[in-house]
């Protein structure tokens, strides 16, 4: 179900009034948790029992930590994070395990190649780790505190897991980040103008920005960028760049506002990525609730770099690896991650072997370039298989002589100005006379975002982070 | 601020929509191809008249320009199927008297979420009540229009020319045709002529007079006498014994990448075209 259908809107309206009817107020968790299983069901029913197993496998689990035997907690805790990840790779990698490793016209591989991928498994998969994980290392139990009655427990890990804002495409939730908001919400307490700014800005990115752009960054694929002029294919790329930014972020910011409607915050999921001007900023900045969640359960369990230097690159780039491959099961994912975990270990390299000189403006916007070049390439990774990235970058070189396409040129430039002045607008904020000035006038930009809603939006398609 | 913004959109969308009224010419306003389809389609559906003759079909026939064979309305889509035509087709009560139907890949399946935009009683609700909503209008496309567009309303010379491909490119994707015309999944053809059927069956019973033709776009010559190719004309041939099929004209095409002509092979084909209009032949 598209947060941007008909459907929704409707699933939304009907799920809001009867949560705030007063005398349905204990029900409230439920009717979430109804809402979010009709949500999923919608568009794979059949994959809902699986949602559902893996809920109940994290519910069981993280109850018998915490009440059950503690001699074997570590049992529990090792056994529900193996069967988690068993899960998540039985689903999503066995495609990729029979095309690279068996025959897939036939038999076991073409099994395999067929098993469909449940919507939004590397999310709901993450947050029940994430949820064995906590509660077994208490290191957060002052605020993360599992029920002694089990209904309850079973109640508020199932609304953990499905809350339908966040379930198919995050942000990925912590549970030691949730727990502790769920309880009894009042229409009164919602603070409109964040769900409004949140909505607005989310669906102007998801409908005016991304879901127009797509239908030129399409060219992008193979054969099509075979026909493509030199120039026009980096602007492409350029446009993917904007493209997927604005998918992404747009699909963030209406789960946040959403969520807000029935008085939850999740974490913002994006902090204006493009300003960066380092690639480790890049990443506290870019789907913020994954990197943190490979830093905390990743990155630091390998040793983060307390073990030395050398140790520390690699274990940037066995997390990226990692955190590329998390996307999706094709080894172009994978090089992705490497790609920008080499980016990462090479400017650990640098800040640990060179006396560079400080940062000032213009070093700022020089290195915010070359952050934004080599991310903007690594994009193509991303976008196409393995096999079509070097014919892409050999079609640029190629394809010198072709006409240019000066439609695609002028609405790649067009639609991606919102963006460019999002990021430019945030820098400019941090002198206060103009944050003053863009606070007062705000409600103009609202405004015109809310009519280039109503008519300027691109065909409705996915959102592209529903396929990981 | 929630009510500010709530006025600055009214206020926004209101001046637009006089804008719109004031200005009630046909804006060249696509912006990409699949929205080029939806224009195609809005303007066939909320027309006064009905064409007398409608054309359907993929991208290959998609290049024919919509005003170049007179009387005929070109609903050929590019990246959709001749399916999605005829669905336009039947949005109106009444059918155009002749339908022009593109073989070379009637097979092709449907676009269901095409096909579901104009079946939501939302969208169809907004299109009709609001000009300011329909896809033609939209802002970045008619700024599009007044940028490219010269003070006598024709089109700015900048029209992009085509270049040829290198041969490398063209002979790699003339290749990659090959190897599908080589090897056509005849039960996709198969049951394509059952939904063919039944198409046309729909559009008859409520309109008896309408009559179809088939036609085949040329391709790059050496693909015509492929498996793919001859298949689906025999196909087309057996099943539909009573509608005419327009043959390929007998010029050799090259095409830009294999399948879609380059423009001036459009126009020879045009010229062909229209004298099977005027003669049946």
């Amino acid at each position: 179900m598209l947060f941007n259908s008909a459907i929704f809107i409707l699933l939304l309206v009907l799920t809001f009034i009867v949560y705030y009817i007063p005398f349905l107020k204990k029900l409230q968790v439920q009717i979430l948790i109804l809402s979010s299983l009709i949500f999923y069901a919608y568009s794979q029913p059949s994959l809902l029992l699986l949602l559902i197993v893996s809920a109940l496998i994290n519910i069981a689990v993280s109850y018998l930590i915490v009440n059950g035997n503690p001699k074997m907690r570590r049992f529990y805790a090792t056994t529900g994070v193996i069967i988690n990840l068993a899960v998540l790779v039985f689903f999503k990698y066995s495609p990729l395990f029979a095309k690279t490793f068996l025959n897939t016209d036939a038999g076991f591989g073409q099994f395999l190649l067929m098993l469909p991928l449940p919507i939004g498994i590397s999310f709901y998969t993450f947050e029940g780790l994430s949820l064995l994980i906590d509660v077994y290392s208490n290191k957060h139990k002052d605020i993360l505190t599992i029920e002694k009655s089990l209904s309850k427990h079973f109640y508020k890990t199932l609304f953990f897991i499905s809350f339908f804002p966040h379930l198919i495409a995050g942000p990925i939730l912590k549970a030691y980040e949730f727990y502790p908001q769920i309880g009894e919400k009042k229409f009164k307490n919602i603070n409109w103008s964040y769900v409004f700014e949140k909505l607005v800005q989310g669906y102007f990115l998801k409908m005016v920005i991304a879901d127009n752009l797509t239908n030129f960054t399409f060219w992008m694929e193979y054969p099509y960028f075979k026909t493509i002029a030199s120039f026009d294919l980096i602007l492409i790329v350029f446009g993917y760049s904007i493209q997927i930014f604005s998918d992404f972020a747009g699909y963030s910011l209406i789960a946040l506002g959403i969520a807000k409607l029935f008085g939850y915050d999740l974490i913002d999921n994006f902090n204006f990525p493009y300003i960066s001007s380092s690639f480790s900023e890049f990443w506290r900045r870019w789907h913020i609730s994954l990197s943190t969640f490979l830093k905390e359960y990743l990155y630091i369990p390998l040793g983060g770099n307390r073990r030395g230097r050398v140790r520390t690159y690699t274990n940037l780039i066995i997390t990226m690896g990692l955190g590329g491959l998390w996307h999706g099961a094709a080894w172009s994912y994978a090089i992705w991650g490497l790609y920008h975990g080499l980016a990462l270990a090479i400017e650990r390299f640098f800040l640990n072997n060179f006396k560079l000189p400080q940062k000032n403006t213009f070093t700022k916007i020089l290195m915010g370039i070359v952050v934004f070049l080599v991310v903007t390439i690594s994009w193509v990774f991303f976008k196409l298989p393995v096999e079509n990235v070097i014919e892409y970058f050999k079609s640029i070189y190629a394809n010198q002589h072709l006409a240019h396409n000066g439609t695609l040129i002028v609405f790649i430039l067009l639609y991606s100005t919102p963006v460019v002045i999002y990021h430019f607008l945030y820098l400019a904020n941090q002198n206060p006379m103009i944050a003053n000035i863009t606070q007062k006038y705000k409600f103009i930009a609202y405004g015109c975002m809310l009519f280039m809603i109503a008519v300027n939006s691109g065909p409705s398609g996915s959102f592209i982070y529903f396929q990981f | 601020m929630i009510k500010k913004g709530l006025f600055v959109f009214a206020l926004l969308f209101a001046a637009y929509s006089i804008f719109l009224v004031l200005n009630k010419q046909q804006w060249r306003s696509v912006q990409y191809q699949y929205q080029g389809n939806i224009i195609k389609s809005d303007r066939y559906i909320y027309a006064d008249v009905t064409p007398k003759a409608a054309m359907i079909g993929t991208s290959l026939s998609g290049l024919i320009e919509n005003d170049s064979i007179p009387g005929v309305y070109n609903l050929a889509m590019p990246g959709m199927s001749m399916f999605d035509g005829f669905n336009i087709i039947s949005k109106r009560k009444e059918a155009p008297s002749k339908i022009f139907i593109e073989i070379n890949y009637f097979f092709k399946g449907q676009n269901n979420d095409f096909a579901h935009a104009y079946d939501s009683p939302i969208s169809i609700f907004l299109n009709n009540n609001f000009r300011a909503m329909r896809p033609e209008n939209q802002p970045m496309g008619i700024l599009r229009h007044i940028i490219t567009s010269k003070p006598d309303g024709k089109k700015n010379a900048a029209a992009i020319e085509e270049k040829e491909l290198p041969a490398t490119v063209f002979n790699e994707l003339l290749q990659n045709e090959k190897k599908k015309y080589n090897h056509p999944d005849t039960n996709v053809i198969k049951n394509a002529i059952i939904n063919l059927r039944a198409a046309i069956k729909t559009i008859q019973e409520t309109n008896r007079n309408t009559k179809f033709y088939f036609f085949e776009m040329p391709v790059n010559s050496s693909l015509e006498n492929l498996p793919l190719a001859i298949f689906t004309r025999e196909s087309i041939k057996k099943n539909f014994p009573s509608i005419p099929l327009m043959h390929l004209p007998p010029t050799s095409f090259k095409s830009r990448d294999g399948i879609h002509l380059e423009k001036k092979e459009v126009s020879i084909y045009l010229k062909y075209f229209r004298e099977f209009l005027e003669t049946g032949k």
